[in-house]
Parts: C-alpha cells; structure tokens; sequence
C-alpha cells in the first residue's frame, strides 16, 4: 500500500498504463526518431537499421504522422540532416510510395517556408532534398532542373538583390553535399549553371558591406561577403573534384541497399515570386580570427554556416555538448572557438542568446580541460590586440564575455594610451562590469595600483543637499524638510504643499498655474528621494511607486521628463548600473517617455559619457520597450478583431439577426479605441528613431565641421565610436526602420548631408535592395 | 513522520539522524531537507512539477500547481552567498533578459539576506533561457541554482528554518564562510 503511494508521489499524473493507446505509439515515435545519431552503444548504421525496421512496420498506420515527424526533423534538426535522409533512403528502398509521399510532403513545406519568409529553415529543406539525391530518392537531373530554377531568379527584373542572393545560396551551399553526384550525372547542366553563378557574383553590389564588418581593417584577415566566401569555397571544392572530408556519410554504408532503390523525381519548383511582404535574409560578413591559412577547409567551411548551426544549435536546442561523432571536421579547440565567436560577434545580433555562448564556452571548457581554456586565452588575447579595428558594437559584446579572461594578462600596454583610446577603454568596461558582479573592493584589491586609473568608480550616490556646507544652496532647507517628511511616510499631498515653497529661477516663464517647469523643485525633491532609497534597487523602485503623482506631475512637460533625467544622472552618476535600472523603472511607469530618454543621452550633459557601454545599453533598451510596446498592442487589436469575426461567424451559423448590431457595437468599439492606440503608439515610435536619427547627425555633423575647420583628421576613437553606433541602430531595427525610409530620406538624409554620414544610410538602403 | 523507509528506488536511502524527507525536483532523486547542494539531476531535463517549497503551505491542488510552475516567469535562486546583493543578481539574470521583479529572501528575525532570492520575469522565455543558461554557473563564486516557482506570495520571501534562515542552514554540518559558517544545530552545540 505505502509503497504504492510513494510511486505515486513523483507528482506527475499517473500515466503508466499496460495497454499501447495511439498517442503514446506516436509519442515513441517521435521520441525514437529524434534522437537517432545521438550517443548511443549501437553503431550509427544498426540504429539505423533497426528504425527503419520499425517505421516501416507502422507506416500502414501512422504514416501521416512519420511524415510529419521526419519533416519537422529535416527542417528543425540541420545537423543530423544525413543521418535523416539516410533514414528516409532506407525507407524508400522498402517502400517507393511513402518515399514519394515523402518528397511531395517536403516540397509542399519548402513552400511554406518561402511564403512566411522562414528563409533559414527553407535552405535546410533543399540541403535535405539535395543529400536525397545521395541517398537515391531523388533523382539527380530532377534536382538539377530545381537548381536552374534557383540560378534563373537572378534573371528576374525588378527584386531586391537580397532575394537573388538567398536562392543563390541555397543552391551553393548545397553543393558540398550533392556536388559530386549531380557532376556526375549532369556536368553539362552543372558547368553552365555554375557560370551563371560567377556572372551574376560579379554583378553584384556591395555597398552593405562595410556595415556588417567585425574588423575595419583587412589585415591580417581579409572579411569576405559570405557569398563571395561560399563561392570561393565551392571553387575549390569543384577543383578537388568535389572530394569532400568533412561531412559525416551514413548512407554510404547502405549503398548496396540504396542502390537497389528507384528514384522519385522532383516535382517542377518554381520559385514563389517576389512580394511587398517578402523579408529576405541580411547579408553576412565572414569572421577570420585565427590564420587564414592554417586550416582552410574548417575555417572556410565555416563560411557555409553548416557547421555553426550543426554544433551550435545543437547546444541551445538541446542545452547539451553534441558528441564529437556528430561533428565531424571539427578537430581542434580553435574549430569550437572559431565558430563560437564568430556567431557571437556576427551583425547585428548573434543568432542565439548571447549569455549561452558564454555558458557554452565554459562547459567546453570543462570537457577539454587540457586544451581549450589555453586556446581560449589565446583567442582572447588576439581578440585584445586587434581591439583597434575592431567595430564598436563587437567590442561590447566581447567585454560582456570576457570577465573571466581578462584579468590573468598583461594589459600595461593600455596605461600609456590615451583613455578614450578602443583598449584602456575595453579594460575600463570589462572591470566595470566584473564590478557589477561583484563589489567594488573586491575589484580594488584584484586590479594593481597601477591600473587605478582604469578602475571603476565607487558606485554611492552624489546628494547635493548632504553636507552642511552646501546650506547656501536654493532649496537646501526645502530638502531638509522633505527629508524629513519622507522619513515620516508624508503622504503626496503632504509633498506637493512643501514643495510649494522652492522659488522657480523661471519666475519670467511661470504662468502662475503653479505646476509649470520648476526645474528647482524637481531637482530637490529627485535628489532627496533618490537619496533617502539610496539602499538598493528595491528601495528606489518603492519610492518611484510610492511617490508617482508627484514624479508624474513635475515631469509633465518635456523639459520636465529631461531634467528629471538629468537630476538622476546627476545623483547616480557613480553607479551606471543604476541609472540603467531607474530610466527603465521610470519609462515603464511613464514618469518619462522614450523620446525623452533618446534626447537625454543626446545631451550635452552626457557628453563626457557618450562612448561608454551603459549609455547604448540605455537606448538599446529603451528601443525595444517601445518596440515591444507597439507589438503588444497590435496584438491586442488583432485578437479583438478575430473575436469580432468569430461573433460575426457564430451568428451567420446561427441565422438569428435579433439584435445582431448590438451585440457587435462594444467589439466595434473596443477595436476603434485599440486602432488609435495603435496608431498612436506607432507614431511614438517612429518619433523616437527621427529623434535618435536627428541627435546623431546634429553630432556628427559638429564634428565633421570642427575637424574640417582645424584641418584635423575626422578619424578619432571618439568617431569611430560614434559612427559604427548609428550603423548598429540601423542594423538591429532595420526592419521597422524600412517604413520610415521615404521620410528619412526626404527629411534627415538629404543629399546636403556630409558624405560621411550619408555613406551610412546608402549603407543601410543596399542591405534590402 | 518519523524514519523514513529503507532502501529502493522507491523509497528515500536510509540512515542519517531524524529528518524530514521528500522528492527532489526532478521526481527522481531523494533530499533531505538541510543538506547543501543540488539535485543530482540537471533541472532543465527535470518536468516542472518541482517547488521548492513544501507542498504543506501552498494551498493549491498538485495540478494548479503543475499548471503554475508551467506559465510561471518567476524562478527561485539558491545557494546564494548571505553576501550577495540585488544588483548582483540583477546584473547575472539581466542577461536572459528584462527583469520585473527581484525580491530578496530574508531571515525571518534578522531581516538580513538568508540565501536565496526570487527573480520574475516579464516574459516566460527569458525565464526559461535563465534556467538554461544561468542555472548552474557561478555567482560570488558559489555554483548557484534556479528553479520554477509558482509566483512570490507575501511570506515566502522569508526563511522556513527554526532560527530565521533557511531550512538547509539548520542542520548543515559543514563550514560555510558565506552562509553564516556552521549550521544552526551545529552553532548551538
């Protein structure tokens, strides 16, 4: 009896029964399938075997959900791809007609994919249909014809490059798979289409491509546009006689099997035409970090990205190191560094969270101990050497990683250098950032005397009104008694009436309603209540709750939303992390805006801290607040207007037309009112970019100016800085910034611009062109 | 309740002085409440049906708490040091993404940090990034570790054990300089 209980007690719902229902046929299915390839201690090509034993026997009656399954892995799953068309070869060898099933079922997927702009997902499906072709489902001169119909989208008149560019890819990168077969078969076929290839690379504009650069020099490394690299790739693949190492063959075990099998052939492809809501792939640069030399065919077979998403997908779908049976060509520690970072410095944004490269490289670290924390050091410290030319936004992300590493080198080169200089700067960020982790003693007693300069600041409050020697000061006494007041759990009335007595210096502008922009009162009474929570986080956001009438009220004006902000800058300006947390508590709260918080960091009063991580780390995050913003009540007005066409519907069913419009009228309503606030919401939104884009040319513009005048180089740290900032906005928003390219085009960059800065927004214009 | 039974996988392992016993958050492994350390199976592979409250206070049925923990955007943090503050915290689960809340658990007499904290997300997938990537690795180099929670309530932020801290600080037998030294039983002694 107890013992029985005790089962029970795993809390999960009791669903241990004897008898196979369906579901959990499907399930076991499912389960089986995925995970063939991994570690197992069978070999790859009995699990093999044994599963298409099994799936074979049920495919009378479970075939349309074999189907789905093998799909969704062929889609989902890149790198196990030839375990799983090995799979799908040995059941078209037992079966021909669910092989055929099967490429139908594909084909009707890759168009799926093409219509939802799921273009990564779409080049998995071709490579699985091209390694079919290995493993004699398809037929290679079927493929071929697929593959002219790819090459001929570059004929199309009037389409952006970029959507040329994606069916050119996936027809390159599926060549290391299928090169050799369909030379075989085709070679007249593959030689001309490989031409049209190199006609239309050369055609090509590459205007983007300073944009997307890690590196702003080419030394040691040239940085290749990632078509370029895959071609020269496949150059020299058909040079070696398309005689590739590197990919893990399971079906070639099978061959006397497969060989036997009969062919299906590809249904005619044509590719689904360009639409206004079509949204193609960016552009990427190629990241070179070790020689380039060294290992060719690893580090250019990067280029293909296959090894990226094999190894390091794996990791974030399944949170588990993959076996080194499953990736082969990866031979040493700098393969896994390369590929590492060169997703984690990728442009705009890594394609996967960045704090799981950092975990990833410590697991790793972990499960080679003898090699790649040395390689890992060593990487690092090439990273610190080419800091220079290294483009900002990569900087930032690199200290963000690089807590760990940083402090065991030696870094005395950077005390000599100028401190706005890329690495003092780095080793400034990087301790401010272990800091945050820690304590400021801590970093103190770790870093040597002579870095002092370099470290971070004792992050306490400045309180204006804390030292009796600033008594002369206006409002001082006023301070004194909010104080006071506060400690004594004032309630917000009580508030207001003090502060009714701070004089307004803009006694000229008041127009006697009383709460007009008193920059003196807000300054008192931010200081003192900023102070007063000075503890921790949670006491700051308790008195912005507490007191958010009268933050609201002082802050009304726009003047009022920025001196807020500057009086918060001015009382935690030793505590970056901080303010960071405050402007955003204050956003969300709506005692400030965005575009508030945009022309804040454009000031002149944060000039001195322009260049430093926690500003763009602000406004990157203020961006996407409102960014969420907008989607959240888009989403809101979509759902409402799908439970009015519901309504709508039920009642069509029901034929019953009593009162049918006022049942519809709050539905109506509640849309109409949604509509605006999407509208406005919308509107805010694209006034927050105009302000940023305004902001950075107004600077920019200065800079240019004074260098012009004083015959200086443009150049500086400061600069480079700047400009690579502007490039990252454009970059990680571009798609919401596309809307608003008539009005930037007309207003902000205009051909009077300097050319400098307008090379920027012709930049961004060939990303989708 | 008394000895827990001996033995099998069904039953927790014997042995060791009077103490309560009850299911790790993996439903597999056995805990006994006071030991330091971790599950000994990864949590992310655990089904959330874990809390790391006892089930005696939480006045929901086992299937609303189920249903809790799979919506819930709020995780438990353990095995933190006494000295670990909030803008720590914040900074290392910042980086799954936006935190709403952070609340800090106290002893329940001191009113001091006592190890363990609670961080709400706005959104379930950062919190679910958080448990992959944050779970595990090291804050005031302590390997700390995270769990779904059904969703802070007024009085869980403060420790269950008979002095004020947490339950596992009471019959600790070890030294530990960030928790306060020796266990509570041990301290007396």
């Amino acid at each position: 009896m107890s013992r029985r209980r005790h089962s029970d007690d795993t809390g999960q719902p009791h669903k241990r029964r004897r008898t196979s229902e369906p579901s959990e046929i499907e399930e076991r299915l499912e389960s089986l399938i995925c995970r063939v390839g991994e570690k197992s201690n069978s070999s790859l090509e009995s699990n093999l075997e044994g599963l298409a034993g099994v799936l074979e026997a049920d495919l009378p009656n479970y075939k349309s959900k074999i189907l789905r399954i093998l799909c969704t892995v062929a889609r989902l799953l890149p790198e196990k791809l030839t375990v799983y068309t090995t799979l799908v070869g040995l059941l078209n060898a037992r079966n021909y007609n669910f092989g055929g099933e099967f490429v139908e079922a594909m084909i009707r997927q890759l168009k799926e994919c093409l219509k939802v702009n799921m273009y990564n997902e779409a080049v998995h499906l071709v490579r699985f249909l091209s390694d079919l072709v290995n493993c004699h489902v398809i037929a290679a001169p079927s493929m071929v014809a697929m593959f002219e119909n790819f090459v001929s989208v570059t004929q199309e008149e009037d389409v952006p490059q970029v959507r040329c560019d994606w069916y050119m890819f996936a027809f390159l990168s599926s060549l290391p798979w299928v090169g050799k077969e369909l030379y075989e078969k085709k070679d007249a076929e593959m030689d001309r289409l490989l031409s049209q290839t190199e006609s239309y690379l050369k055609r090509r504009q590459k205007i983007h491509v300073p944009m997307l650069q890690v590196w702003t020099a080419d030394k040691p490394h040239p940085q290749e546009e990632y078509l370029d690299c895959l071609w020269s790739q496949i150059q020299k693949l058909k040079k070696d006689r398309w005689q590739e190492r590197h990919i893990l063959r399971p079906y070639l075990a099978f061959d006397s099997i497969l060989c036997e099998a009969l062919q299906h052939n590809l249904p005619p492809f044509t590719p689904p035409p360009h639409t206004e809501d079509s949204v193609y792939p960016m552009p990427r640069v190629i990241f070179r970090m070790f020689d380039y030399t060294d290992d060719p065919e690893v580090c250019d077979s990067h280029g293909g990205a296959d090894f990226t998403v094999r190894f390091v997908g794996h990791y974030w779908s399944k949170c588990d190191v993959p076996s080194p049976r499953m990736v082969s060509g990866f031979k040493t520690s700098s393969d896994y560094i390369l590929v590492i970072f060169a997703e984690l410095f990728q442009l705009p944004s890594p394609p996967h969270i960045e704090v799981m490269y950092t975990t990833l490289l410590i697991e790793l670290c972990k499960l080679q101990p003898g090699s790649l924390p040395q390689v890992l050091a060593q990487a690092t410290e090439m990273l610190y050497m080419r800091l220079d030319t290294m483009n900002t936004t990569c900087v930032d992300r690199n200290s963000f990683t690089k807590n760990y590493c940083i402090l065991s080198f030696d870094r005395s080169d950077c005390l000599t250098q100028d401190l706005e200089k890329p690495k003092p700067k780095f080793v400034r960020e990087v301790l401010e950032k272990c800091m945050r982790l820690s304590y400021h003693q801590r970093i103190i007693d770790i870093v040597p005397a002579s870095f002092s300069v370099l470290s971070p600041a004792n992050p306490v409050c400045i309180y204006k009104y804390g030292d009796e020697s600033n008594r002369s000061l206006p409002g001082y006494t006023v301070a004194l008694c909010l104080t006071i007041a506060i400690k004594n759990k004032a309630s917000n009335d009580e508030i207001f009436s003090i502060l009714k007595d701070v004089p307004n210096p803009n006694q000229d502008d008041d127009d006697d309603e009383g709460f007009t922009f008193n920059p003196l009162k807000i300054e008192v009474f931010v200081q003192t209540l900023l102070h007063l929570a000075a503890k921790s986080f949670s006491h700051s956001f308790s008195a912005l709750a507490k007191f958010h009438e009268v933050f609201k009220t002082l802050a009304e004006s726009d003047e009022g939303k920025l001196h807020v902000l500057r009086v918060v800058y001015e009382v935690w300006k030793n505590h970056p992390q901080m303010i960071a947390v405050l402007v955003d508590k204050m956003i969300r709260t709506q005692i400030v805006d965005c575009a508030a918080v945009a022309n804040w960091i454009f000031s002149s009063e944060l000039a001195h801290d322009f260049t430093r991580f926690y500003i763009w780390e602000i406004l990157h995050s203020t961006i996407r607040k409102m960014n969420k913003h907008v989607l959240k009540i888009h989403k809101e007005l979509e759902e409402t207007k799908a439970r009015l066409a519901r309504q709508h519907k039920r009642r069509d069913s029901d034929d019953d037309d009593r009162s049918s419009d006022r049942e519809d009228g709050p539905l109506e309503e509640q849309i109409e009112r949604l509509q605006e606030k999407v509208e406005s919401a919308q509107s805010e939104q694209k006034n927050l970019f105009l302000v940023i884009f305004q902001r950075f040319i107004m600077l920019l513009t200065e800079h240019l100016v004074r260098c012009e005048t004083g015959g200086i180089d443009v150049f500086t740290p400061w600069y480079k800085s700047c400009i690579e900032r502007l490039q990252q906005i454009f970059l990680q928003h571009h798609q919401i910034i596309q809307q608003y390219m008539v009005t930037l085009e007309n207003l902000l960059f205009t051909a009077e611009l300097d050319h400098h800065i307008l090379a920027v927004f012709q930049q961004f214009c060939a990303l989708q062109a | 309740r008394g000895r827990a039974p001996s033995g099998g996988a069904a039953g927790p392992p014997a042995g060791g002085p009077v103490a309560r016993w009850r299911r790790g958050g993996c439903g597999r492994c056995w805990r006994r409440c006071g030991r330091a350390g971790a599950c000994c199976h990864r949590p992310v592979t655990c089904t959330p049906t874990s809390s790391s409250s006892h089930p005696k206070s939480w006045q929901g049925t086992r299937y609303d708490q189920e249903r809790l923990l799979r919506k819930s955007c709020t995780l438990y943090v353990g095995n933190l040091s006494f000295y670990t503050t909030e803008e720590q915290i914040h900074e290392l689960f910042g980086k799954s993404g936006d935190i709403k809340k952070i609340i800090m658990g106290l002893d329940k007499v001191k009113k001091t940090a006592c190890g363990f904290c609670f961080v709400e997300y706005y959104a379930r997938g950062d919190a679910e990034n958080a448990m992959r990537y944050i779970n595990g690795t090291r804050l005031d180099d302590r390997i700390i570790r995270t769990d779904w929670d059904a969703g802070f309530k007024e009085g869980r932020q403060y420790g269950r054990g008979r002095s004020g801290g947490q339950v596992r600080d009471e019959y600790r037998q070890d030294y530990d300089a960030g928790r306060g030294g020796y266990g509570k039983t041990v301290q007396c002694q």
